[in-house]
Parts: C-alpha cells; sequence; structure tokens
C-alpha cells in the first residue's frame, strides 16, 4: 500500500537529465525520491530536472525532500528544477513560500533552457 | 555540614605531612659541605707536607752524611781511625737519637766508625739488604741513597783531595720516625678542621633560625586567612623576599576582602533585585483572559533583571474588559517602582472611569508627582465591549495600534496623537488625548506591545526590527492565534538580536477573537462522555475510521471520494484538502501515537447547516472533525520553522503543520476531552486562499 511512486530518468543528449517522477510523494516516497536524486548527484549529475508532472500528491515530507535535495545539489554547485508541478501542488509550494527557495519551471522544456549542459 | 567537613579534611592535610625542617636540611648540607671541603684540603695538604718532610729528611740524612764523611777523611788516613771516629759517631748517636745508623766504612767496606766497638773490622751487612731509593735531590757522585720499608739510609764516598777513595759515611733513619712527624701534621690539620666544622655548624644554625624566623609569621598569617580572618595583615618587618613575600599576601588579603564585600553587596542587589522581579511579576496577569469569543494575552520579558513594562487586563463593572500596557521610561529598580506606583493606581482607578482618555488623565495626576523630572509613561489603554465586538482605546504617545484582520490578512496601523504620562506638565495630555474605537470581527487580532519589539536591534548591524518585520510576523502568525502569534514575535526578535543581551523589555498583549469556533466546538461536544454520542448525535454518517499507519493515510483520499460533500470537488481543492487532512493524521501517527500503527483515529465531515450535501460543492462549505486518544498536542505551542535558515532548509522538517496552518482557515483543539483529543478544522478554498496571498504579497 505504502508508497505509489515511480520514477523513470530520461537521459537527453542535448540537455540535463530529467527523472519524471509519477504517482504520490508521502513520507516513503520522499526518502526514495531523496535516495534516487543523491544517487544521480553521486554519478555526476549535477545539473538535473524533476518533472512533477505526474505528481497528484505531495505530503509535507514531500516538500520537505524537496527543500533538502535542492539544497544538497547548491552544495555542490550544481543545481536541479522542479519542473511542471500540478495547480495543488503549485499552490501548496506558493502558500508555503518555498517557491523563494526552489528552482521551479513551469515545464521540462524551459526547464532545458534554464538549465544548459 | 559539608563546609566543615571539607575544612577539617583541608586541616588534616596539612597536619598529616611530614615538616622536614629547612633549618636542618640546611646545616647538614653546609656541615656536609665544610666536611668535604676540610677532607680534600687535607688530603692534599698532607700529600704536600709528606713531600715536603721527606725532601727536608733526606737533605739532612745527606748532610749529615756529608759532614761525617768529610770529617772521616783524615780520620780514615790514620792508622787507627777507630780512636777518632768513635767519639764523632758517638757523639752523633747520642744527639740524634733518631739515626737508627751511624757508621764510617773503609774503602774495604770494613766498619772504621761505629758507637758499638764490637762492630768495628766487620762488614756493614746491612747495605748488602737495602736498595737503592728515589729521591728528589740532586745528588752527586759518590752520594746514594739507599732504603727499605724500614729504614733510609744515605751513605756518601769519603774522598781524599786528590781523588782517592778512603771510605764510606753511613748515616741512617728509621721511618717511623718520619711517619710520627707525617702523623703530628695530620693530627694538626684534624683539629682545625673539627673546629673550623664546629664554627660553620653553629654559624649556619644560628643563620637559619634569624632568616627563617619569619616563616612563622608567615604560616600564622596564611592560616588566619584561610579561617576567614582577611581583617589582621602580617605586618613582617623583614627586609628579605619573605619580607616581600608577606606583604604581596597582605595585598592579597586585602583585595580578596575588597571583591568580598562586593560579592556581598552584589548579592545583596541581586537579592533585592529577585523580590523586585518577583513583585513586578506579581503585578502581571499569569493567564489569558476570555471574554465571549474574544482571548487576551499578554507576555513579559524583561531586559534587566525588573523593567519598567506594565500590563493588565481586568473585568470592569459593567462586564466590559479593559487592557492597558505600559511603558516607563527607565529600567532597573527605579523603573519597576514607578512600574509599581502605576500598578496601584490602575487598581484603585480602574472601576471609576469608563472612556479610556479619562482613566489616562486621572493616572497622570496620580502620578505626576511622583515622577521624577525626565522620567515619563507611555500608555495605551482599551476597553473591550466583547458582545459588541469593539474596542474603545487611547493612547498617550505609546506604540501604534496593529490589528490583524482575517478577512483581508492584512493589518490595519491606528495611530493616535497623544503625549506621555508625565512629559509636559500642567493638563496638557488631556487636550492631545481622544477615545477611538475600532471593531474586532472573527478571527480578528489587535496586538499592543512596547518599543522593545520594534526596536530591538540587529546582532550585527544595530538596526531595529522595525514595524514591517512586525507587521509581516503578524500576517504570518496570526491566523494561527494569539499564543502562535506571541511565541512567533518572541521568537523573531531573538533571532534578530541573536546573541546581543535583550537592551529592552519586551512586553506584547494581544486582544483576538479567536474564540468563535472554540465556542462553537465546546457547544458541540459539551455534553459528550462517550463515543455513542459522537457516533449517534453528531457525525456518523460522514466518517472514517483508520489506523494510524502512515502507509494507510492514502485511506482519506478514496474516503472523500465516497464522501457526500465532498465527492466530486475539482480535483485541485480535493488534492489540496487530502493534503491538509493527510498532515492532521500523519502528526498524530508520528506523535500523538509516536508510531503505533494498531492505533486509530476518526475523522468526521460535518456540512454546514443548510448546505445540500448531494450537489458537488464548488467550495469547502463544512469542517472536519478529527479524534484521536493519543498523546495531547498542542498546536497553540507551535512555532513555523524558519525557512530563511539553510540548516532549518537542509533539514527538510517540521512542514507538516506550517502546510496546515496555511491550508486551515480555523481550527480548534480540545486536547483531553471524555471522548479523546479533538481537532476541529475548516479549510480554505484554493481561491480563499489565493486571495489571502494575493493581500499578503
Amino acid at each position: 500500500m505504502s508508497s505509489q511512486m515511480e520514477f523513470k530518468l530520461v537521459e537527453d543528449r542535448h540537455g540535463s537529465p530529467v527523472l519524471y517522477v509519477s504517482g504520490r510523494i508521502d513520507a516513503a516516497a520522499a526518502q526514495s525520491l531523496r535516495d534516487e536524486c543523491a544517487t544521480q548527484r553521486v554519478a555526476g549529475n549535477k545539473r538535473l530536472i524533476v518533472s512533477l508532472e505526474k505528481v497528484t500528491f505531495v505530503s509535507s515530507s514531500g516538500l520537505g525532500s524537496f527543500l533538502v535535495i535542492s539544497e544538497e545539489f547548491k552544495g555542490v554547485g550544481g543545481s536541479l528544477i522542479y519542473a511542471a508541478p500540478v495547480q495543488s501542488v503549485r499552490h501548496v509550494l506558493k502558500l508555503l513560500n518555498l517557491d523563494q527557495f526552489l528552482d521551479l519551471a513551469p515545464d521540462v522544456e524551459s526547464a532545458q533552457q534554464l538549465l544548459p549542459v | 555540614m559539608s563546609v566543615d567537613r571539607d575544612r577539617t579534611g583541608i586541616e588534616g592535610l596539612a597536619k598529616s605531612r611530614r615538616v622536614v625542617s629547612m633549618r636542618l636540611i640546611v646545616s647538614a648540607a653546609s656541615a656536609a659541605l665544610v666536611t668535604l671541603c676540610v677532607l680534600g684540603v687535607g688530603a692534599v695538604s698532607e700529600k704536600n707536607t709528606r713531600e715536603l718532610l721527606s725532601s727536608e729528611v733526606e737533605a739532612r740524612l745527606l748532610l749529615e752524611a756529608s759532614n761525617l764523611a768529610n770529617l772521616s777523611v783524615d780520620a780514615l788516613l790514620d792508622d787507627f781511625p777507630e780512636l777518632t771516629l768513635n767519639p764523632v759517631v758517638s757523639e752523633i748517636q747520642h744527639e740524634r737519637s733518631d739515626l737508627a745508623v751511624v757508621t764510617v766504612l773503609d774503602h774495604q767496606g770494613a766498619i772504621k766508625g761505629h758507637a758499638d766497638v764490637r762492630m768495628y773490622g766487620m762488614r756493614l751487612a746491612l747495605l748488602d739488604s737495602l736498595a737503592p731509593v728515589a729521591t728528589s735531590l740532586d745528588l752527586e757522585e759518590g752520594e746514594v741513597f739507599l732504603g727499605n720499608e724500614h729504614l733510609l739510609v744515605a751513605a756518601v764516598d769519603a774522598l781524599h783531595a786528590d781523588g782517592q777513595h778512603l771510605g764510606r759515611a753511613v748515616v741512617g733513619l728509621r721511618r717511623d720516625t718520619f711517619e710520627a712527624l707525617v702523623t703530628r701534621a695530620r693530627q694538626r690539620v684534624i683539629l682545625v678542621s673539627a673546629l673550623l666544622l664546629a664554627v660553620s655548624l653553629t654559624v649556619s644554625v644560628l643563620l637559619m633560625r634569624q632568616l627563617l624566623r619569619p616563616v612563622a609569621a608567615l604560616r600564622k598569617g596564611l592560616e588566619r586567612i584561610g579561617h576567614g580572618d582577611l581583617e589582621s595583615p602580617m605586618q613582617l618587618n623583614d627586609r628579605t623576599e619573605l619580607g616581600l613575600l608577606a606583604d604581596t599576601v597582605d595585598e592579597m588579603a586585602a583585595r580578596i576582602r575588597e571583591s568580598q564585600r562586593d560579592m556581598v553587596e552584589k548579592e545583596r542587589l541581586a537579592h533585592e533585585m529577585d523580590l523586585a522581579q518577583d513583585i513586578q511579576l506579581s503585578l502581571l496577569p499569569d493567564t489569558y483572559t476570555v471574554a465571549g469569543e474574544f482571548v487576551i494575552e499578554g507576555s513579559y520579558q524583561a531586559a534587566a533583571e525588573v523593567g519598567g513594562d506594565f500590563f493588565d487586563v481586568f473585568h470592569l463593572p459593567d462586564g466590559r474588559i479593559g487592557c492597558i500596557i505600559a511603558d516607563v521610561a527607565g529600567k532597573g529598580l527605579g523603573g519597576c517602582l514607578v512600574t509599581s506606583m502605576l500598578a496601584v493606581l490602575i487598581r484603585s482607578q480602574r472601576n471609576r472611569f469608563t472612556s479610556p482618555r479619562e482613566f489616562l488623565i486621572a493616572l497622570e495626576e496620580g502620578l505626576v508627582d511622583q515622577l521624577a523630572p525626565g522620567v515619563f509613561v507611555t500608555a495605551f489603554y482599551g476597553i473591550l465591549d466583547a458582545d459588541q465586538g469593539k474596542l474603545t482605546y487611547a493612547s498617550a504617545a505609546h506604540s501604534p495600534l496593529l490589528v490583524y484582520r482575517a478577512a483581508g490578512g492584512g493589518v490595519e496601523r491606528f495611530e493616535t496623537r497623544g503625549i506621555p504620562i508625565g512629559a509636559v506638565r500642567g493638563g496638557v495630555l488631556a487636550t492631545t488625548l481622544d477615545d477611538a474605537c475600532i471593531e474586532l470581527a472573527p478571527g480578528d487580532l489587535a496586538l499592543q506591545y512596547t518599543d522593545g519589539l520594534n526596536e530591538a536591534p540587529h546582532a550585527h548591524t544595530e538596526e531595529e526590527f522595525g514595524f514591517e518585520r512586525v507587521v509581516e510576523v503578524i500576517e504570518q502568525a496570526s491566523g494561527s492565534g494569539r499564543r502562535v502569534l506571541l511565541n512567533t514575535l518572541q521568537e523573531a526578535t531573538r533571532r534578530w538580536s541573536g546573541e546581543l543581551p535583550q537592551s529592552d523589555d519586551l512586553t506584547l498583549l494581544a486582544i483576538s477573537r479567536e474564540g468563535a469556533v472554540h465556542r462553537r466546538v465546546t457547544d458541540l461536544v459539551t455534553g459528550f462522555t462517550c463515543d455513542e454520542d459522537l457516533l449517534d448525535n453528531l457525525l456518523h454518517a460522514l466518517h472514517l475510521k483508520l489506523n494510524a499507519d502512515l502507509d494507510q493515510l492514502d485511506e482519506i483520499g478514496r474516503w472523500m471520494d465516497q464522501t457526500p460533500g465532498l465527492k466530486g470537488i475539482p480535483a485541485e481543492e480535493r488534492a489540496l484538502l487530502e493534503t491538509g487532512l493527510y498532515e492532521i493524521c500523519a502528526n498524530i501517527a508520528e506523535h500523538g501515537y509516536g508510531g503505533d500503527v494498531e492505533r486509530s483515529l476518526d475523522i468526521w465531515w460535518q456540512p454546514d447547516d443548510g448546505v445540500d450535501s448531494d450537489t458537488p460543492p464548488t467550495l469547502l462549505q463544512g469542517h472536519f472533525l478529527i479524534r484521536d486518544r493519543g498523546e495531547a498536542f498542542d498546536p497553540a505551542d507551535w512555532t513555523p520553522p524558519d525557512l530563511s535558515d539553510q540548516a532549518t532548509r537542509l533539514k527538510g522538517r517540521g512542514l507538516g503543520m506550517l502546510v496546515v496552518d496555511k491550508l486551515a482557515s480555523d481550527k480548534t483543539y480540545l486536547p483531553n476531552t471524555a471522548v479523546g483529543n479533538l481537532y476541529l478544522v475548516r479549510f480554505k478554498s484554493m481561491q480563499d486562499s489565493e486571495q489571502s496571498e494575493e493581500i499578503h504579497v
């Protein structure tokens, strides 16, 4: 029953890799997301786009993991963009003023433009 | 008791130590040195004496032998030399008893001169048993030294003027005679050494005694200090280093005495400050006041031990509530005294006035004669009519009233033109004061405060915290109720000022119309003593029971999709609603039940009256009641995480309550009721919260 979140990493020869996340980011999934992004970071992908287009639900643990992942990428001189969050997620991010601390893009294409290889 | 035991222990330590006298050490050392010296000198001197004596004895022996040889020359030319030589040898032998051998031999080695006439003509057998010995003298030809362990013999040839060898004179000395001389010399050395030793010992003992005499006085003085007597100086009249040491100890005792006096004085002052602080704190309300839908609560943090801030909340005879906050210009005991006078004056006068303006004027009249020139008081006095939701107030130059409006989420600022109490005397205050009135709607919150809030200095730049930041905090925290606001303001100024000591008193007074929801729920659950009451009479049709298991909280979404009044709401609204409920339940599971997934919690959905639950709503019209039986949690004690701090962001925790806080429009927590902990919450629609966000921004 627990995590109904899935990942798919797509490497783009002309741009930064994109991690497509789908489903619900609850407490358990939040940890998996952190682990996956840490793996990418350690593997040398200092620029990463996380697509939230298919994410229907983000718990506070999920929001917390967004912050941690973002700070961890900044910590190694990299950058990470959360792309295409659905309206409810966008709304919560804005309500909590998290948009001040996270790099957001309306879609993957504009994220790629913001994040040249 | 422990002090006594310690003292005994310390004294025991001093007594149990074995003391070795410095006098003994120095005397023994000096005796040893003198002895070594004398022995060394004695040994060298004996060696020298022995060498000198030996050379002297040899010279004299050789001289004796030479003389005898010369005397014997003529005699040896005679036919009977014995006749001439016998008296000569006998006389020598007689005069020199130390000589063992005195004899003259002819050129054939036969004895011709000897004290014993029986020896004449015989050979001197003795010569054969002797061997040549080394001598320091320069011997001429015909002179020889011979000897064995008992004898030292000088033999000199008797030569005729033409060089003919006529015979030989032999003179011998017993070696023990020589040794007796050396022994005598040694005894003299020993005698002198013993005398020197005795003198040096006596002198060193006397000298040490004289030099160490101040040590006893020094010890006694230090013991006196040790026992706490710092008043009697040692005054040691000694010109050595010990005298200097005694002076230093006297100085040290004097300094300790002074610092003790200072300490006692400080303790006395601190005690008085404690008393004053107790008195001042006793003047302040120790809890919040509830009046209708209003809750009035203040908080106070003194800068020094006691300060010049004051606030009070009291019921007036007409049923209204009086709220006063004042700031006396001056901290410490002076400020505290004026504050105490003010408190007494307020208590004696408060029931006489229905107009805040009149009351402040009366306070000035009562206080002005007691205020020293330059001391003044700023004060705000408000009278709350809880039934009407109106606050009438007047302000004597106090900080502007800040009012949070729940409807728009913004903050209004109300200024007045009053001057401080006691600033200008002669009734000028009355001409500057007016009564003003504002209305407070449900959810509104009026904040009064002293300048310790907006003037709090920054830790590094000393920039004041400022009204803009105060307003920002009010906008963010007021929606969560007055307790969260007070906590957040205190925390925000504390962070702003960092390690700086608090420079001014910080007093806050919040008048919050937050009880509307509280009363409704209290009415709702009053009289419920068991679950059946809830289930049968309240919300049983729209109920979800689920385990406090984070992995099962997605049940909430499925339940919402089946529940009348919730199913069919737009997907985005549904997602927000589910997020809010999920966070409340996750908080209960994690903190209330400590992760025990076997425990359960309940959610009820209660649509507002008159809402048709069969038509899909566009806005959320109703509230949720969440019940658990875990450890109670007070949301009022919660402070929002400071996301501007990178360390907080790196932890990524503490966002759950923030989510609920932002998504909920109304929330009331009733811990430990007969049916468990109840949390009543109403959520904003996305449109509502976006509107308030726009106002925030």
